[in-house]
């Protein structure tokens, strides 16, 4: 089964993660802009950041078999920084406009304060302008109030339900989103957030339409291979191979598609691995012998 | 001020922490060096107060004085000394530089003596912003055994803070004035949080209950 993990930080992973992903079967990541585990001081290193997800991490995804896209947006976390979050604000216009940006994201509310409601109705602006997707997280801290103040913002700025992929949800969250219309996303923990057990009981109580699962892995603990894992426990729990198949690769892609960047992409076909191409003349070997793929069909 | 006499008869029983203070001042470049190396600069790692100098620094507003390291004191001392030679309008902009740019421990040190320093309103952005960090001894310096955000804190922020401190397994008994701050809307967050915590089958921290008002 092919699979697509819609929500995971690669360029916080390494090459072996990767491979063991490809493995498993996941030929498709997005990746939304995330922040890096502490505060940033300047704009400057978001705007690096960006250009990593659109060029380098692209590049290495590739290396390995898998499509790599990718959201962008203002962190949550760092919608409290004025200069910053001002700074990145006036970035988003010219780089999401780039060809493997799917999404706005990851958007959404941290502490819930003026500022972050201020930034994410803009963000949402923003989406509603260029008709695309949003990828909102929802808070780690009084997670239902923030879905809720969520849904509303996304009512009130206009932007249309079916283009929204609210995400972390809960069992407490779940039925909130998917009253709305929205798309509801997942993100499968060790220990925090959702496990696979907990989210084949909420499969079995929703059913698939409209559910995602990702791994949110990033650089904390957490697992890159939690989407195939999801559908291993699914499967041995007597869901239907078709309703996983959903879940696992039918609904994040068709989530996605309605940015229009993906016409004539066929992502059921992983990328040809070429381990000769190099990015600005930077390979991801270190002396190891290039592989070089033929053809290949998942 | 009283609590600088007692910091200084602290130091004084500290190997190392006279010359330290020499070589913190003079220039900005001086303190800021003293200042990062203020726990290599001290030959000895422990303290003890005397209790009538924990009573004196507690009434000059450090709810909880032996929580404070030797390098704590040294750096309380080395930014009260070079504020005093700052313009006024000078002193949030460096104490958020040293927040910033400091590592865990020169952060946490200035957000721990902040009830030290002259104004400490002017702070309040450093202060509310140090809550963001997932570093949970820089969350701690601010939310536990801190008067700070009982006194300064919109409400705001101070429920936000209260919170994340639950979350991250912080002991809401250390947070001062959370019950003269506690109101309907932080009751509600403490049962959302139970509420989350039973649905997904996890364990209940009960300290929510602080948040609640069901334990004293």
């Amino acid at each position: 089964m092919i699979m697509f993990d819609p929500h995971i930080h690669m360029n916080a992973r390494t090459t072996d993660d990767y491979q063991a992903m490809r493995q498993a079967g996941i030929i498709a990541v997005l990746e939304p802009a995330f922040w890096p585990g502490q505060t940033r001081t300047h704009v400057g290193s978001v705007e690096d950041y960006f250009l990593m997800l659109l060029g380098w991490e692209r590049f290495r995804a590739s290396q390995f078999g898998i499509h790599h896209f990718c959201a962008l947006g203002l962190n949550p976390k760092e919608a409290n920084n004025g200069p910053l979050a001002e700074g990145v604000m006036a970035l988003l216009p010219r780089y999401l406009a780039k060809d493997s940006v799917l999404a706005l994201g990851e958007i959404g509310y941290d502490d819930q304060t003026a500022d972050e409601d201020r930034l994410l109705a803009a963000q949402l602006e923003m989406a509603k302008g260029l008709g695309l997707p949003a990828l909102v997280h929802t808070p780690h801290r009084d997670k239902v109030r923030g879905t809720r103040r969520t849904l509303d913002l996304v009512r009130e700025v206009g932007l249309p339900d079916h283009l929204v992929l609210i995400d972390h949800n809960t069992e407490e969250t779940l039925p909130l989103v998917l009253d709305r219309g929205c798309w509801a996303g997942h993100s499968i923990y060790p220990d925090t957030k959702m496990d696979e057990a907990r989210m084949t009981a909420l499969v079995k109580q929703y059913g698939a339409e409209r559910i995602i699962v990702n791994s949110a892995a990033d650089w904390g603990v957490s697992d890159p291979l939690k989407v195939p894992k999801t559908a291993a426990v699914m499967a041995a729990s007597g869901i239907a191979a078709t309703d996983i198949q959903r879940i696992v690769w039918d609904n994040p892609l068709a989530f996605f598609r309605q940015s229009g960047r993906l016409e004539g992409v066929v992502l059921e076909q992983p990328p040809m691995v070429d381990q000769r191409r190099l990015h600005q003349g930077n390979s991801v070997l270190r002396g190891q012998v290039p592989q070089v793929e033929a053809e290949k069909v998942a | 001020m009283e609590a600088l006499s007692i910091i200084d008869a602290v130091l004084g029983r500290c190997p190392g922490a006279a010359s330290a203070l020499d070589d913190g001042s003079g220039s900005r470049a001086r303190f800021l060096a003293a200042f990062a190396s203020a726990s290599r600069l001290l030959r000895r790692a422990d303290l003890c107060l005397s209790g009538p100098e924990a009573e004196a620094l507690r009434r000059a507003g450090l709810a909880a004085p032996e929580t404070l390291t030797p390098a704590d004191f040294l750096r309380a001392r080395l930014l009260l000394s070079h504020l005093a030679e700052l313009p006024a309008p000078d002193h949030a902009a460096l104490v958020a530089e040293l927040v910033q740019t400091g590592d865990n421990q020169e952060r946490q040190a200035v957000l721990k003596c902040l009830m030290l320093l002259p104004d400490p309103f002017r702070f309040l952005d450093t202060a509310i912003d140090a809550v963001r960090a997932v570093v949970a001894d820089t969350v701690a310096a601010v939310a536990c055994d801190n008067d700070y955000p009982a006194r300064f804190f919109p409400i705001e922020a101070f429920r936000a803070m209260v919170l994340k401190a639950l979350h991250m397994g912080l002991p809401l008994g250390r947070v001062r004035g959370l019950e003269q701050r506690r109101d309907a809307e932080m009751t509600r967050m403490g049962n959302a949080y139970a509420s989350e915590q039973r649905a997904a089958q996890r364990p209940v921290s009960p300290d929510f209950l602080l948040m609640t008002g069901e334990r004293p």
